[in-house]
């Protein structure tokens, strides 16, 4: 049964996935340091703006000033699309340090984030798990409705926000919560630059994009493909792609 | 946003005009093939700019670094220096004093002539002892002068995991210590060693960008070339360009292109060779999917040459370099005769 489908913003990339993403579940967008996964995610949310959804960008790797900055180096209006910090702090080594394991965290609007980046206050150390983000995104999607979701990136989540938690099974609620949702969301895996594939993420998703990266000595070439959607034909081809001063750039054989 | 400067002209270029403030990045390359070198450039562009500027030493202590940069001519009397070599450690039974010591501290190269003797209290570098370290030099810094640090290099993270991390968990620990070196606002340098290709090293991953040193050997001669693998916030040239170390530091020709065809001799960088294989197989690839678009505008009967294609794509994604290229050779075989001969047949196998 044919359904709507939600475009990524991405030209080539609705080509081949005849149309565009099957709405309320989770994908992965995998790739290599460098291959384009965080661009990919801001055109996916740019293009839920253009057609008046609510965006929000999870940021666990980079600060959102950073986040901003980069963007906006592409001429991209990113100003309403809506960014939460889930940044841990720095660490304390005090015997009994004071760790606040936070759950308060509000997205920002990215035109009014600040120019520079989050300090670690000096009593108390903000902390956050799988759960905590969790519980902050439940919070947030009862109160307001977000259409598009995207984590960047799980593999920070998994690195360092799972210290006390069965990384597998976690990480399988993570998405399970997402799912249930019901918010098209990406979310982006960094792979090794051997390109081997990624483990239970993968799995689980709907759907993997994966980007890949290799380096000559006339440059970097860049390529596309999908590796999974379920739900829908897609093409099953890897196909070069660009990533310039307008971003990122599939160009679909016609078929 | 101005750009930061890293004191090569040559990486400048190739940086599309140099770092964007204020962020870490990483300075990757096998051992000798001149990081700290680079990073040497890049504190001293500092100074000339009347920047306040410091080096976090690890590796080797302050006076060897002094002897091994006086052969550039360079005067690095105004250079800070936080020497973190660790001491040696004591090894008696009942009582080794270990200070996982705050009392590191920072001099002027000016003042450095001789290594610093291991005292009675043994100081262990940590990485949490560099952190509040840092942290104290900053704000006295400020203080003194009213100017912050804009340039730190961190030489080398390597030795920081070997020696200041031990018993902890890294991926945790390195996070929170990128963290904290974001926080500080400078514009910041890091070298380390080349990463492994299988893991994912917190650091790369981290890091808003990777400058990479390369060093190779070709007819006996060492040859030196760099590359820009990652850049956040800014385009950048990607190819690699040849570097050399003369006696005025390090060069970059931007405009020149590396040969990596020449000949080529053992102990070539292994990178290299890998390089060399993707290439291949890379062509041979896009010949096939070339080659394929060709003969289904020319409605040739191929379908049954599909399976070869996906082996040949799941080959390479698993690494498998060599067989994927044996796939692609087989497959540019059959999609020529194929093309010569277009009735539809059966594949001989």
């Amino acid at each position: 049964m044919p359904g709507e489908r939600v475009r990524t913003g991405i030209e080539g990339l609705d080509q081949m996935l005849n149309g565009g993403l099957i709405p309320h579940r989770p994908y992965i967008v995998s790739g290599p340091l460098g291959s384009g996964k965080s661009t990919l995610c801001m055109q996916f949310l740019l293009q839920g703006l253009k057609e008046g959804q609510h965006g929000l960008f999870v940021a666990l790797e980079e600060p959102p000033n950073e986040i901003r900055y980069n963007m906006e180096s592409y001429g991209w209006k990113v100003g309403d699309v809506e960014i939460l910090d889930a940044n841990s702090d720095i660490r304390r080594f005090e015997p009994n340090p004071t760790l606040e394991i936070s759950s308060e965290i509000a997205p920002v609007a990215m035109k009014n984030l600040p120019a520079k980046i989050r300090k670690t206050p000096d009593g108390t150390s903000r902390e956050i798990t799988v759960h905590s983000l969790q519980q902050s995104l439940k919070n947030l999607f009862a109160n307001k409705q977000y259409d598009r979701v995207v984590i960047d990136s799980v593999t920070a989540l998994r690195q360092f926000c799972m210290r006390n938690f069965e990384e597998n099974v976690s990480t399988q609620s993570f998405m399970r919560f997402l799912s249930e949702s019901e918010k098209t969301a990406l979310l982006t895996v960094e792979t090794p630059s051997n390109g081997t594939s990624s483990k239970l993420e993968t799995f689980l998703a709907r759907g993997e994009i994966r980007l890949y990266k290799f380096r000559q000595d006339i440059g970097i070439k860049r390529f596309i493909s999908i590796e999974k959607f379920k739900g829908s034909s897609h093409m099953e081809s890897i196909l070069p792609m660009e990533l310039n001063e307008n971003g990122l750039a599939v160009h679909a054989r016609a078929s | 946003m101005q750009r930061v400067s890293t004191g090569i002209e040559g990486l400048d270029a190739m940086l599309h005009g140099g770092l964007v403030p204020g962020r870490a990045y990483v300075l990757t390359g096998p051992s000798g093939s001149g990081k700290s070198i680079l990073g040497m450039h890049f504190l001293l562009e500092g100074i000339r700019n009347g920047e306040s500027v410091i080096l976090v030493s690890v590796d080797e202590p302050p006076n060897e670094i002094k002897a091994n940069m006086a052969d550039f001519g360079w005067s690095l009397d105004r250079l800070r220096i936080l020497d973190a070599t660790p001491d040696i450690r004591a090894h008696s039974k009942s009582k080794s004093i270990i200070d996982v010591g705050t009392t590191l501290d920072v001099r002027d190269m000016e003042q450095i002539s001789k290594m610093r003797k291991s005292q009675a209290r043994i100081m262990e570098v940590s990485v949490h002892s560099i952190q509040k370290m840092l942290k104290q030099e900053f704000t006295e810094h400020f203080t003194l002068t009213g100017k912050r640090y804009t340039r730190v290099v961190i030489d080398s993270m390597t030795s920081l995991k070997l020696f200041g991390m031990r018993g902890e968990d890294n991926s945790i620990l390195i996070q929170s210590f990128m963290r904290f070196l974001s926080e500080l606002e400078a514009t910041i340098v890091i070298t380390t060693d080349l990463p492994s290709r299988e893991i994912l090293e917190t650091e790369f991953h981290l890091a808003r960008g990777e400058v990479r040193l390369h060093k190779w050997y070709e007819s006996g001669m060492v040859r030196r070339a760099v590359s820009v693998e990652k850049l956040r916030g800014s385009s950048f040239d990607d190819c690699y360009r040849p570097m050399i170390i003369g006696d005025q530091g390090l060069f970059v020709q931007a405009d020149a292109q590396v040969a990596l065809h020449g000949q080529r001799t053992d102990g070539v960088v292994e990178d290299f060779i890998e390089d060399i294989q993707t290439e291949e197989l890379f062509e041979a690839l896009e010949e096939v999917l070339r080659l394929w678009e060709r003969c289904e505008a020319e409605k040739l009967n191929i379908n049954n040459l599909r399976p070869r294609i996906y082996r040949a794509f799941t080959h390479w994604q698993m690494g498998l370099r060599e067989e994927a290229l044996q796939q692609a050779l087989l497959l540019l075989e059959q999609l020529r005769s194929r093309r010569r001969n277009p009735s539809p047949q059966v594949v001989a196998r």
